[in-house]
């Protein structure tokens, strides 16, 4: 179990036990977390899981593929530490992970 | 604003549509009674991992699941599973199940999605299984260690995706096409060839112009499929992808309108103003097309969904989406934005040999859809050009130097 924090647009933050091996967005959807959709699932073809990750983790979370760089390209409300969720896998190494949700997705 | 007479808001189904619809009208502050029942044993579930992820053995049941067991609780929504209706009471507003419960209603929604088409000289066929729900899947997934060869009906989304997991797991793989191209019914010549030689480049066999004459079988399993030209196809196992019904016959003998689909306005409303349908069960009219249609996608159901709660809360309608879908099958992903019928001529972007390129389809002077094959900048724009309608023209995507993002830049300073 790894802690994960979402902080929603408003500033409430919501902390969760997510499983490792889980993505964070899926986290987020076992937890009923209000601002990512998810609407394709995982298959990094809605961009409907757009989190923006704290600095610190920023390595830690690793870069993103090809495709899921052209699809925050065109997001937006895109920002350096941009992120989809669902291709951000949970580890033991992102303990204590903060990711913020843009407050486009409410 | 909030009709406060209405407490008592009744889903049939609870899958895609249903579980958005819960979600979506509690968002919006409905607070009354809110049931939602579903005939299948499981809470309301995505489907299209079952023929990618699930099936391959890479995503657990529970991970399928759209909410975990304390939405229901914390949102109040009371989830009746395994729980069939059988019947709407329009006068009385009320809806029977088939264990012998009467629920009110202020406002109905059928979200009662559809159901595989099935051929019926195939019905009580053991070693015959179509793909729609969760059993589907995990019956074919027990049976994978004993298949050595599969037929796939239906050169569709759903048969391609599966035949593609199959494959990889070293199954002998026939599609059997009776048109003389894949995917026929939901995109282009360009797209179709280009599945066409992936399946085949992974040893997939596929048969186009082809007729079934007869499904062999010894005693109630089938052995085999022997084609019109004569030639018999031996097979551990047939999966039938030709195609889905809507289901709405409950609607139907309630003396709703239907024809393709149950009829529906702009805010998913039937012609009685309490019920409303959503989904993949609803015939809708969508902007822009003269014609009603019937959409078989997640971000349709997501769509019909927050429309119809809108309405419901007397929230104003939401701005148009453009339809759109994905499909996974080996290491590619297509996604689709638009509707590629009518069309009358396309431009190709990018490099069609090398696995990455989009058909941007154009009915005249007017573009009306993407297939982007592995090339998400394609998507994104076409489907941000589509949902602005921003006037691209075949010209302004001629010069392959200039990025999509330049594209859609400049058309948004126009
Ligand atoms: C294998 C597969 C792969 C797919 N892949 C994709 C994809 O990649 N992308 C995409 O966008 N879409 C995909 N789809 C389509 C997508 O899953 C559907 O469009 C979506 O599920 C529609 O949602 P819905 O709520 O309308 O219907 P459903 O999710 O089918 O839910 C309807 C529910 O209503 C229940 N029901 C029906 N009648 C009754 C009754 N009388 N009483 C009680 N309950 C009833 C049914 O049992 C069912 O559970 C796929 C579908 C399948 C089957
Ligand atoms: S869930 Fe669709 S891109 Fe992440």
């Amino acid at each position: 179990m790894t802690k994960i924090t979402y902080i929603h647009a408003d500033g409430t933050e919501q902390t969760v036990d997510a499983e490792d091996g889980e993505s964070v967005m899926e986290a987020a959807m076992q937890n009923d977390i209000e601002g990512i959709l998810a609407e394709c699932g995982g298959a990094c073809a809605c961009a409907t899981c757009h989190v923006y990750v704290d600095e610190a983790f920023m390595d830690k979370v690793g870069t993103p593929s090809d495709m899921e760089e052209s699809m925050l390209e065109f997001n937006d409300y895109r920002q350096d530490n941009s992120r989809l969720s669902c291709q951000i896998k949970v580890s033991p190494a992102l303990e204590g992970l903060k990711v913020v949700i843009p407050e486009s997705q409410y | 604003m909030l009709d406060l007479s209405v407490n008592e808001i009744v889903v049939i189904g609870a899958g895609q549509a249903a579980i958005q619809l819960a979600h979506s009208l509690r968002a919006k502050g409905y607070e009354g009674a809110l049931h939602l029942i579903g005939a299948e044993a499981y809470p309301p579930y995505q489907r299209p991992p079952l023929s990618k992820a699930f099936l391959k053995g890479e995503m657990e049941e529970a991970r399928l699941y759209l909410k975990p067991a304390s939405f229901y609780e914390t949102k109040n929504v009371s989830l009746h599973l395994g729980t069939e209706v059988t019947g709407i009471d329009r006068d009385g507003q009320t809806v029977a199940t088939k264990d012998g419960q009467t629920l009110p209603y202020d406002r109905l929604v059928i979200a009662t999605g559809t159901r595989p088409r099935q051929l019926p000289e195939l019905e009580g066929l053991d070693r015959v299984q179509v793909m729609r729900g969760i059993d589907d899947a995990k019956t074919l997934k027990d049976k994978i260690p004993d298949l050595r060869h599969v037929t796939v009906l239906g050169g569709g989304y759903i048969g391609l995706e599966a035949a593609a997991v199959l494959r990889k797991m070293g199954i002998e793989v026939t599609v059997i096409e009776r048109m003389p191209r894949l995917l026929a019914r939901v995109t282009g010549d360009e797209i179709s060839a280009y599945f066409k030689s992936l399946h085949e480049s992974h040893g997939v066999e596929i048969l186009f112009d082809a007729e079934v004459e007869e499904f062999e079988h010894a005693g109630s399993a089938l052995t085999g499929i022997r084609m019109q030209d004569g030639r018999v196809i031996g097979t551990d196992l047939l999966l039938v992808g030709i195609g889905v019904l809507p289901n709405q016959e409950l609607a139907e003998a309630a003396g709703l309108e239907v024809s393709n689909g149950i009829h529906v306005d702009a805010d998913a409303r039937t012609n009685d103003p309490n019920i409303y349908a959503i989904g993949d069960c609803s015939f809708r009219p969508l902007e822009g097309r003269e014609a009603p249609l019937r959409l078989e996608s997640v971000p349709n159901a997501i769509e019909q969904a927050e429309i119809a709660a809108c309405h419901i809360t007397g929230k104003p309608r939401p701005g148009y989406e453009p339809p759109w879908f994905w499909s996974d099958q080996y290491d590619t992903k297509i996604q689709t934005a638009g509707l590629f019928t009518p069309h009358t001529h396309t431009v190709i972007r990018g490099d069609v040999a090398g696995g990455k390129f989009a058909v941007f389809y154009f009915a005249g002077d007017d573009f009306v859809a993407v297939d982007a094959v592995n090339d998400p900048q394609s998507f994104m724009a076409g489907k941000q050009i589509l949902k602005a309608g921003l006037p691209l023209k075949a010209t302004d995507l001629q010069d392959q130097t200039v990025s999509m993002m330049d594209i859609l830049k400049s058309l948004k300073n126009q």
